[in-house]
């Protein structure tokens, strides 16, 4: 699979460049970059207006995690800080992460 | 493996009890966190997010089954009929609370009665002995020729003196009447200086000088308890005084007597 990358920009302006095949993990994410009407599609850049920063990074981080320990046994925990708990649900909801 | 969404339910369901607000998110989507949500905080949230008041019925049902089984069973309610659980839930909280306050002002009550009579059964210490356990105190007659011996000691040591004296000398005593006064004259063995009349002014007294020596009222100067030296002395009492006079004059080691009476062969 060739190392394509993508861009995923929050609502504050962060940009997270990520490959592709990692980011397809999100269903959403997925959807959006396959899709050939959309801008997005040639460009290879996803915005989210309703994600800030801070919880795209944690989404971002939580792919990696997921594409690396996927069907393994010693699977260490992912933390995820308090405050920010509730808001990463409802992204997580959104973005469809398996 | 577990999706984002699962780990952020569990973590959340961890932090459940610092959870303050859950705005607008979705009833569905916070449904396994609040159920593990405490009564209290559950309604808390519910004040604040009033949009899934009616969805929560099940929780409410959970908590009322779990908290207050006993009291449905009490009232015999069926459990299909009950609709609202969340007023249910707050009546019987309230009753509850009612109910142990009730039982726990009762309990004070009871403690503090209690308590009172303890209290009045209990054994005080005092400052001061009570009248009747105070030593004797012996009266004097109140003039400025008279010195003041009034330690306890010296008194015992004169009344003893006294009834020795008294002891020896009753045969040779006419008898006594409860309230004449006793002539001086009758008996040669009287004291020296002795006044026994009864009353403060003396009628027949051979010594102007006792005369100035007034004789308390004899009625006041008895103590219940006394000793049985005292006993016979008590009975002649009304005709004697309870002055030390008398006796400190058979004492030539007293000259303050001597000084003051008159000598009598």
């Amino acid at each position: 699979m060739s190392e394509e990358y993508v861009k995923l920009i929050s609502s504050d302006g962060f940009e997270f460049i990520l490959r592709k095949d990692i980011a397809c993990i999100s269903g959403t994410i997925k959807a959006i970059l396959n899709e050939g009407v959309f801008a997005e599609a040639q460009s290879n850049e996803c915005t989210f207006p309703d994600i800030r920063g801070s919880l795209l990074e944690k989404v971002c981080e939580y792919l990696h995690y997921n594409y690396r320990y996927k069907n393994r046994q010693d699977v260490p925990k992912f933390d995820i800080p308090p405050e920010m708990v509730l808001e990463l649900l409802v992204t997580a909801e959104y973005l469809d992460s398996e | 493996m577990l999706s984002l969404k699962d780990i952020c339910i569990q973590v959340a369901q961890k932090y459940i009890n610092d959870i303050e607000d859950i705005g607008d998110y979705p009833y569905a989507l916070l449904e396994p966190i609040l159920e593990r949500a405490p009564p209290d905080r559950l309604y808390l949230l519910e004040e604040r997010s009033p949009h899934f008041r009616q969805e929560s019925q099940s929780l409410w049902k959970q908590h009322v089954l779990r908290d207050f089984a006993l009291e449905l069973q009490q009232f015999k309610v069926s459990v299909p009929s009950i609709t609202d659980w969340r007023s249910l839930y707050e009546r019987m909280k309230k009753r509850r609370h009612t109910q142990y306050n009730e039982a726990s002002e009762k309990l004070r009550n009871a403690y503090t009665k209690l308590e009172q009579t303890k209290q009045n059964k209990r054994i005080v210490p005092l400052e001061r002995e009570p009248r009747s356990a105070r030593p004797q105190k012996r009266l004097r007659p109140s003039n400025s020729y008279a010195p003041k011996s009034n330690s306890a000691p010296k008194s015992s040591l004169m009344t003893k003196a006294r009834n020795d004296f008294l002891k020896k000398t009753s045969f040779t005593r006419p008898p006594v009447s409860g309230d004449s006064k006793f002539r001086t004259s009758n008996s040669p063995l009287r004291p020296l200086g002795s006044s026994y009349h009864r009353d403060k002014q003396p009628t027949t007294n051979p010594y102007p000088m006792s005369s100035t020596i007034k004789p308390p009222p004899a009625s006041n100067s008895l103590k219940p308890n006394s000793n049985s030296n005292k006993s016979r002395w008590q009975r002649n009492s009304t005709l004697q005084s309870t002055s030390s006079i008398p006796i400190s004059s058979l004492f030539p080691k007293s000259s303050r007597m001597s000084n003051q009476l008159p000598k009598h062969s």
